[in-house]
């Protein structure tokens, strides 16, 4: 008896951690940054402490509402991107006989577990103003212009749909691994051709795991400021970087904050309608 | 009318699974393939169902070769061991699934559906999901699935295997019910020999990817082709008599204290267990010249059960009319 009580005691220490871990390291600074969005910029950087809606007003130029747009469509074309080439790739994986599915994992484990930062240099550095690629077009007799090749949209595209493909593929691989293959075999064999197959059978009973990658790759993309400052250079300002750019360059911390309360918004709406579709489908299955 | 298997040959990297198999399946028929596990009925019924294709010989439905055409052409549905029931759809999309998917108009799908779930006891089931369902009940929904589309053939592989003693033995009649109100040929694949025994029509022994024997049960029981369909159905006895092999079944094996008559043949030997199994005694008796045997006592033969304890010299014995003896393979 007494033995278990302290044991429930020292349960409830352990469990404490986390909580005091999210409040010290995530609602505290997110009530900060909540607080210094209504204040105003101090004329030397710093904040002066008025209470005002000015900054969020500002948010509405068509410049920043521009930019937005922008990221949430390059968010969103990620994802899409991504859906569609992971859903193939993970369905071949589970198809593979499992000696060759596992070099195949490793060969996907392998990048996305090497650093960011280096992959995305490596990228910059090939495509660069006097790197290689442009070298070997120019080789081919291709004409092009240096500067758009070097740093542009799509290079950003290409830069996180293949930072981001892994989150897709697992959450996906998993699901179809688990699906009872012979499901498979059991709408071929009441007729089902192979997009009846695909629409009626694997779609319903991945589809948790597509809206889950869905998403592992949205939410961080919106937020993305290192890929579009690398690879798309002043072109491709996104939300990211223009959050980080109030902080770091413009010292102008209130906007910044505003900006950033502005995409956490925008990211629980799409967390919260995500989590429905899910609940939605769980209802059904 | 009939399904024809010509000179079947199936090959999976270098290990022939099926070997050179010939079979005829009359239609209406319910038609076991009874074998140890790992002897190639899952193969041979996924090369009907269209799911692999066989190295060398035809399958013809009809008279028709089945070779070209893909397993969802083919007028075959297969009822899965796993059942493969989609978890989600409820039990009445499971069923009409298929029916859908041939553009079955909406009315006669409902009505059909509705028939079948009636055929299977579960009309009030029909909004359920198949995750709510017992094992008993996903099996009937699972076979429910199959005949709806009144295929000509139902092929079912070992469906009855994750199921508990009681349920199997209720579904095997029910499934023997269904298959006679249908009508249509069932290939039922099994590695349990009683299940086989009481449910077919025919039976067909497979061993190693070799068809041992194909008959009725009866038939199968009584006058067995070869040594293995001999000790694979049903309990035998084996005797070495002049230096053969001979079987004989534990019913025909009869044992007693006093000398047997002339015209048996008999052996003395040791009571050494005797079980109770209710209408029966099981006797076994350890010969003289090495080896058990099982006896069977009626149970009314009290005086005599009485007498047959343990460790007690008995004589064994069997008339030459029940023995089967089989030239070594
Ligand atoms: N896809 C496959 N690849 C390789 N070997 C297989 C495959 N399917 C079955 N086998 C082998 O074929 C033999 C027969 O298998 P199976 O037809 O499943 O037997 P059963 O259903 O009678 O238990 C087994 O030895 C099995 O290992
Ligand atoms: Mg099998």
């Amino acid at each position: 008896m007494s033995s278990s009580t302290k044991n429930a005691k020292n349960m409830s220490f352990i469990s404490l951690i986390p909580s005091v871990w999210f409040g010290v390291f995530l609602l505290f600074p997110i009530l900060m940054t909540f607080l210094m969005s209504f204040q105003k910029r101090g004329t030397y950087g710093g904040v002066e402490w008025v209470f005002h809606f000015d900054n969020y007003i500002r948010v509405f130029d068509l410049i920043y509402l521009k930019i937005f747009w922008k990221s949430l469509l390059l968010s969103g074309s990620t994802t899409l991107i991504c859906l569609v080439i992971a859903y193939p790739l993970a369905w071949a994986l589970v198809t593979l006989p499992q000696r060759t599915r596992s070099v195949f994992l490793l060969l996907l484990i392998i990048p996305f577990l090497t650093n960011m930062l280096i992959r995305i240099y490596a990228l910059k550095v090939i495509t660069a103003f006097d790197g290689p690629f442009i070298a070997l077009l120019v080789q081919m007799g291709i004409e092009v212009d240096r500067f758009t090749v070097s740093q542009n949209i799509w290079l950003v595209m290409y830069g996180m749909v293949t930072t981001y493909l892994p989150y897709m593929i697992f959450p996906l691989y998993a699901a179809m691994d688990r699906m009872n293959f012979s499901l498979v075999e059991a709408a071929q064999d009441l007729g089902a051709c192979p997009r009846h197959v695909l629409f009626q059978v694997l779609v319903p009973n991945t589809y948790k795991a597509a809206v889950t990658g869905a998403s592992l790759v949205f939410i961080p993309c919106l937020g993305e400021y290192l890929i579009p400052d690398l690879l798309g250079g002043a072109k491709s300002m996104l939300m990211g970087n223009l959050i980080t750019e109030q902080f770091l360059k413009a010292r102008d911390w209130p906007f910044g904050a505003a900006l950033a309360m502005i995409l956490i918004f925008l990211l629980m709406i799409f967390i919260f309608l995500s989590s429905r579709s899910k609940g939605g489908a769980s209802g059904k299955a | 009318m009939a399904l024809i298997l010509k000179n079947i040959v199936k090959k999976f990297n270098s290990q022939t699974v099926v070997q050179d198999l010939s079979l005829k399946i009359e239609d209406g028929e319910f038609f076991s393939l009874l074998g140890p596990s790992g002897c190639g009925k899952t193969t041979l019924l996924r090369m009907i169902s269209g799911f692999e294709t066989p190295d060398s010989g035809q399958i013809l439905l009809d008279g028709q070769d089945l070779t070209p055409i893909p397993s969802n052409e083919r007028p075959f549905r297969m009822v899965f061991q796993s059942y493969a029931l989609f978890p989600h759809l409820t039990v009445g999309e499971n069923l009409a699934f298929g029916l859908k998917i041939q553009k079955t108009p909406k009315e006669e799908i409902s009505e059909r559906v509705e028939n079948a779930l009636n055929l299977i006891n579960m009309l009030d089931y029909k909004n359920r999901f198949p995750e709510t369902l017992s094992g008993g009940q996903c099996q009937r929904v699972a076979v429910a699935r199959a005949f709806i589309n009144e295929p000509r053939v139902l092929l079912l592989d070992e469906p009855l295997s994750a199921l508990d003693k009681k349920m199997r033995d209720h579904m095997q009649t029910e499934l023997r019910a269904i298959q006679r109100k249908l009508n249509i040929t069932f290939i039922f694949v099994t590695h349990d020999q009683d299940e086989a025994m009481t449910m077919s029509d025919r039976i067909a022994v497979m061993e190693r990817g070799y068809l041992k024997q194909v008959s009725s049960p009866h038939e199968m029981y009584s006058s067995p082709a070869n040594a293995f369909t001999a000790s694979f159905l049903g309990d035998m006895n084996v005797f070495v008599h002049s230096g053969q092999k001979v079987f004989i079944r534990p019913e025909r094996t009869l044992v007693s204290l006093s000398p047997m008559a002339s015209d048996l043949v008999s052996y003395s030997g040791e009571v050494i267990n005797k079980l109770f199994k209710g209408v029966f005694w099981d006797v076994y008796v350890r010969l003289s010249t090495g080896g058990v045997v099982k006896c069977l006592v009626d149970s009314k033969n009290e005086d005599m059960m009485e007498d047959l304890t343990i460790g007690k010299e008995v004589q064994v014995g069997y008339s030459q009319v029940y023995a089967h003896v089989f030239e070594t393979e």
